[in-house]
């Protein structure tokens, strides 16, 4: 197995942009990717398209914008965690020796209101059980009556989110908000309200890969960020949890093989990034990296654990609450913040002490991807 | 007694006018879903044989939902519930109720209509069951 980097990174601002097409998206985003990398666009051997809410073939587009060189190019629909998909595939091939200099590129437009996740005429969708929330608010009421964590504890999330997103020019909210506003907007799923849900967004995100081999070529080492492991999966069937069963199963599971692939442990880790669709989502998603004690994670986050200073720094640039959630583009660009950090690009909100490994954690109705990062 | 067709025949019927919450049991390892599945999610054994539930039960966990999502035809606000059946299914459940809501609860699922393009059907729907009048 080949030693994989990635190169570079690239993104559109999130946010609502109904005037641009996929490739007023993606252009930007690729554009700044490979001049990040040092790659030019005919050293691309290969792309990999995330998407969820585009026509058939849509990568084509978007890649042969910047020339028509016959590469393949491959489209991938895995709901909210399609570029992280992308990425991993994007990486298995070069890790295998099949390519040596790989593109990935995540893009979504996105209607507003709450995401269709299944059939609309099915059984499930016409009797209410179809909702986006309320899986992470079932979970978050479990979490409750078990630990007597609060409301308060998952609103305070979303204050951290938006102080983190007002620090990132890409993100689609930059305004803090207090725990008054959060607590007070509309309630969606008990005990999720409106700021505490990711909003429905445009945006793209883009990578360049390569085979550390090659990677000399075009940029320095110190540019590097080595992909030291992965993890993928789907639920599995559980047994009746009973009282004391695991909120998070699969991220379980999943984290334990990330971290014997990366030869890393949670204390490890200096910067994290998490799928946080809804708010709960962040603090089951820690307790089941490891990254703290079970029953401790909301209280943990409230009180400035996650926060940018803070032991464990988690989802820096606003995370899916405030930087944003165009589905197929959520994957990519997490990992693009993970390069900035650990390159200590990021600016005003650099995790300070010059950080090391990063993990990110991608999830949604298409199933699970975990990757670790070294600088 | 039915008041409607049901939404979906696979999930519950109604014989001799009594609700028959329709369910499968793996032959080879005992595992039983609701709705019924061709194929077992525990064992994926393909020996399923069919049953019917208990519509008695419990919470397993829930949350109030204040916002119709695409496509429902149930009102918010609503209870949307993991419910446990005593005779072993696991699935979820709205309840038109949202007071007195609470994990461990006992329930009792009965039909009720929701109207349609095409007029009113049938979904399955759970009712708490007071303190004292939950059979063991």
């Amino acid at each position: 197995m080949r030693e994989v980097v990635v190169l570079g990174g690239g993104l559109h601002p999130f946010g609502r942009f109904p005037e641009k097409s996929f490739v007023d998206l993606t252009r930007p985003a690729i554009r700044e990717a490979l001049d990040d990398a040092g790659v030019p666009f005919q050293a691309v051997q290969i792309a990999y398209c995330g998407r969820v809410n585009a026509p058939m073939g849509t990568g084509l587009a978007v890649v042969n914008e910047f020339g028509l060189t016959g590469i393949p190019i491959v489209n991938v629909e895995q709901a909210c965690s399609s570029s992280s998909t992308a990425f991993r595939q994007a990486f298995w091939a070069i890790e295998q020796g099949l390519y040596d200099v790989a593109l990935v590129v995540g893009f979504e437009k996105m209607e507003r209101g709450m995401i269709k996740m299944a059939a609309q005429d099915s059984y499930g969708v016409q009797m209410g059980q179809s909702v986006a929330p309320a899986g992470y608010a079932r979970k978050a009421q479990t979490y409750m009556h078990r630990h007597g964590a609060t409301p308060e504890m998952f609103a305070q999330i979303s204050v951290k989110s938006h102080k983190n997103g007002s620090l990132n020019p890409n993100a689609q909210y930059q305004k803090p908000v207090t725990i008054e506003e959060v607590l007070a907007s509309r309630m969606i799923a008990s005990p999720i309200t409106l700021l505490q849900c990711s909003p429905t967004s445009d945006g793209a995100s883009a990578l360049v890969l390569a085979s550390a081999e090659q990677a000399h070529r075009y940029s320095s080492p110190d540019r590097w960020m080595t992909i030291a492991g992965w993890a993928s999966g789907t639920e599995a069937y559980e047994e009746d949890p009973g009282e004391e069963g695991d909120l998070e199963p699969t991220v379980t599971r999943l984290s334990a093989d990330l971290y014997e692939r990366a030869g890393i442990a949670p204390a490890d880790i200096d910067v994290v990034q998490v799928h946080d669709a809804f708010t709960p989502g962040e603090v089951f998603r820690l307790e089941a990296m490891g990254l703290v004690s079970e029953g401790e994670g909301a209280r943990f986050v409230a009180e400035g654990g996650a926060d940018i200073d803070g032991p464990v720094p988690v989802n820096t640039d606003g995370g899916l609450i405030s930087r944003g959630h165009p589905m197929g583009a959520t994957g990519a660009a997490q990992i693009v913040e993970i390069l900035r950090q650990l390159r200590g690009e990021a600016g005003a909100r650099q995790v300070p002490g010059e950080p090391q490994v990063g993990v990110c954690h991608n999830s949604g109705v298409g199933g699970v991807n975990m990757h670790a990062f070294k600088k | 007694m039915p008041t409607a067709e049901p939404i979906d025949a696979n999930v519950f019927t109604f014989e001799a006018d009594e609700l028959c919450i329709k369910a499968a049991e793996c032959a080879a390892c005992g595992a039983r879903f609701h709705p019924p599945r061709q194929y077992c999610a525990r064992c994926a054994s393909r020996e399923m044989r069919a049953r019917v539930a208990d519509p008695a039960g419990k919470i397993e966990t829930f949350t109030i939902v204040h916002q119709r999502p695409p496509g429902s035809l149930v009102e918010p606000p609503y209870t949307l519930a993991d419910v446990q059946l005593r005779s072993g299914e696991r699935f979820s459940c709205v309840s038109l109720d949202t007071a007195g809501m609470t994990i461990g609860a006992s329930v009792q699922l009965r039909v009720a209509a929701f109207d349609t393009d095409s007029g009113p059907r049938a979904g399955l729907v759970f009712d708490l069951v007071p303190e004292g009048e939950a059979n063991a």
